[in-house]
């Protein structure tokens, strides 16, 4: 048939694999794996279900998804923004986090240094590093307060 | 005597593949399909398939739950009721729907931090990176409608909060919650648009997005994670 | 005949046929684990679990000399007569022709489905006239301190 195609033209690989069957097996061994991951938890702890809707009763610790508590978090903590005038908090609150979000979907835009392996790109990492850390502290505050 | 009893599934699916050979080159169309490379030292981890497939996992046990969910707030708690307590499997059906919804968040993320790591949004690759963070969105989209629709107290709270959180953007904020809940407060109508955002606009976009997604990946082929842009 | 059943039991002995015994068993095993719960989530509940107990209807003056009133008894449509020559009596109300629902015709005095002229005799539910092929299904009338009950089909 006609030659594989490898259309690269900034890095193109040195040494390649066969797609099929080699990534592919692979690929549906793993999801087997998930497959038995969903159907064990599912058995272990299945959906809750709490009392109907009531619109009049606002029940204690009402949340967001766990998702969405970073953000929610942060909204709260943007109170301390509030030296710089009263509707600052809720300003930065979600300017803050709108600028990040921008910025990570034009981070192809942001970081033009060659492309290099991992190793090679400790800004990168740490960014990722202190990123994932606040994200993951933030939640864990909202979850606990 | 082997070879007798394996040439006959064998010959039966040869015609088979014929037939459709014939007509639409299907041959060639899977080669083109599964005939491509990877890059020897490619790591993906499996982390892009495996929201591929949690994806997969939820369109069909959404949709199957969509078959005895009652979208009103008269009768969307007692459905669900009726699910998990009547429905044969139907409390799988559910809990599997529940977990997925996590764990294709989850799966995203790490194969968005995978992507983020390795570099592998740098040119050629600026779209994939973009569609990607709208595929991101959009599988969020789908834990913050499909949240509602259980109608519980935890459904129904968190959408207040979650709502309100839009009314914080300047000038617009309070508009935005209200064209969100479909009204001033939660009620039947943010039911019943959380169930079409979910059931089927979200669907829908994310399914256009994959395919842009997937083919741009089969243009390109994987990153080499260890490949060194040459000046 | 012979020869595919000798080749089957012989397939395992070879390592290579084994293994290919052993993925293809996984495999149909898989799907058929999926499969068996989507097929049992599909199929309906029997919804009569609750079928024979009394069902209250409401008071007996409701129940008129010369009318035949429809009432829900476990979401099916149930006719309730009271008639000059035979007293309450209760039908299924679900014609035996093609299925329509059938009303009380005061002026014939029996009951009648509107969809094909089909009339009931308003005592037994037999076929008087029409397309109906077979008497209407009775139900079992209980009067208790003062309601009306339905109860269980009367064979
Ligand atoms: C074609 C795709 C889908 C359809 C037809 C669908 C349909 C449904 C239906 C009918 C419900 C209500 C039943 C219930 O609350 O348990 C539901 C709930 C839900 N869906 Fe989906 N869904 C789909 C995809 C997704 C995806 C991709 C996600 C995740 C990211 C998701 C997340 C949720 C969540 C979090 C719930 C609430 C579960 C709970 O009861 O706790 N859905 N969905
Ligand atoms: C519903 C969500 C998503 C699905 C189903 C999905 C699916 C995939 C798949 C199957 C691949 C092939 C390689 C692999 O398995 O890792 C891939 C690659 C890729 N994805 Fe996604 N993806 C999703 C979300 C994202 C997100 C959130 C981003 C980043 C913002 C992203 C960016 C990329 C990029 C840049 C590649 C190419 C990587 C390379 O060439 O090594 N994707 N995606
Ligand atoms: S359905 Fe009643 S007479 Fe035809």
């Amino acid at each position: 048939m006609s030659d594989p195609i490898q259309r690269d033209p900034v890095t193109p690989p040195k040494q390649t694999l066969p797609f099929w069957p080699h990534y592919v097996l692979s690929e549906l061994i793993a999801w087997y794996v998930i497959l038995g991951l969903l159907v064990t938890l599912s058995a272990i702890l299945p959906a809750g279900l709490e009392d109907r809707a009531n619109p009049l009763l606002t029940p204690e610790h009402v949340k967001p998804e766990w998702y969405f508590l970073s953000v929610y978090q942060f909204l709260k903590v943007a109170a301390v923004f509030s030296f710089l005038g009263s509707e600052a908090p809720r300003l930065l609150g979600i300017a803050i986090p709108g600028v990040l979000l921008a910025m990570l979907f034009f981070l192809p835009f942001l970081d033009r240094g060659t492309k290099k392996p991992a190793r090679q790109r400790p800004v990168m990492l740490l960014v990722v590093a202190v990123t994932l850390i606040v994200l993951i502290a933030l939640t864990l505050w909202g979850q606990y307060s | 005597m082997t070879q007798s009893t394996r040439a006959f599934p064998r010959r039966w699916f040869d015609a088979t593949m014929d037939w459709f050979d014939e007509r639409i080159a299907l041959r060639q169309l899977i080669a083109a399909s599964l005939h491509v490379v990877i890059p020897r030292r490619a790591h993906t981890y499996y982390l892009g398939g495996i929201t591929l497939f949690l994806f997969a996992s939820q369109a069909v046990t959404g949709i199957l739950l969509s078959l005895y969910y009652q979208p009103t707030p008269e009768s969307a708690y007692n459905s669900i009721l009726y699910i998990m307590n009547q429905v044969n499997f139907g409390w799988l059906m559910r809990s599997v729907h529940a977990w997925g919804a996590n764990l294709m968040i989850i799966f995203c993320v790490l194969h968005l931090l995978r992507v983020a790591v390795q570099g592998a949004y740098k040119k050629p690759r600026e779209i994939t990176w973009m569609v990607g963070m709208g595929l991101l969105f959009i599988t969020l989209g789908f834990g913050f409608t499909g949240y509602l629709l259980p109608w519980d107290q935890r459904a129904f709270w968190a959408t207040t909060v979650g709502t309100e959180i839009a009314s914080a953007v300047p000038l617009v904020g309070e508009a935005i919650r209200d064209f969100l809940r479909a009204g001033a407060d939660v009620s039947a109508l943010t039911l019943s648009r959380f169930l079409g955002v979910h059931m089927l606009i979200l669907p829908a976009s994310l399914v256009g997005l994959l395919l842009v997604h997937l083919l741009i990946i089969h243009q390109q082929g994987l990153a080499d994670p260890h490949a060194t842009e040459e000046q | 005949m012979t020869q595919s059943v000798s080749s089957l039991s012989n397939t395992p002995a070879t390592r290579r046929g084994f293994i290919q015994f052993l993925l293809g068993f996984s495999v149909i095993s898989t799907v058929i684990g999926m499969l068996t719960p989507v097929i049992a989530y599909l199929l309906p509940k029997n919804a009569n679990a609750n079928a024979g107990v009394p069902v209250d209807v409401g008071k007996v003056e409701t129940f008129q000399p010369n009318t035949g009133t429809i009432v829900s008894v476990n979401d099916k449509p149930v006719i309730v007569v009271q008639s000059k020559a035979g007293g309450l009596k209760a039908f299924s109300a679900i014609c035996t022709h093609l299925g329509c629902v059938v009303s009380w015709d005061a002026r014939k005095s029996s009951i009648q489905c509107p969809c094909h002229d089909g009339f009931f005799n308003p005592v037994t539910g037999a076929v008087m006239s029409g397309p109906p092929p077979k008497p209407l299904t009775q139900y079992e009338v209980v009067v208790k301190e003062g309601k009306v009950l339905i109860g269980k089909v009367l064979g």
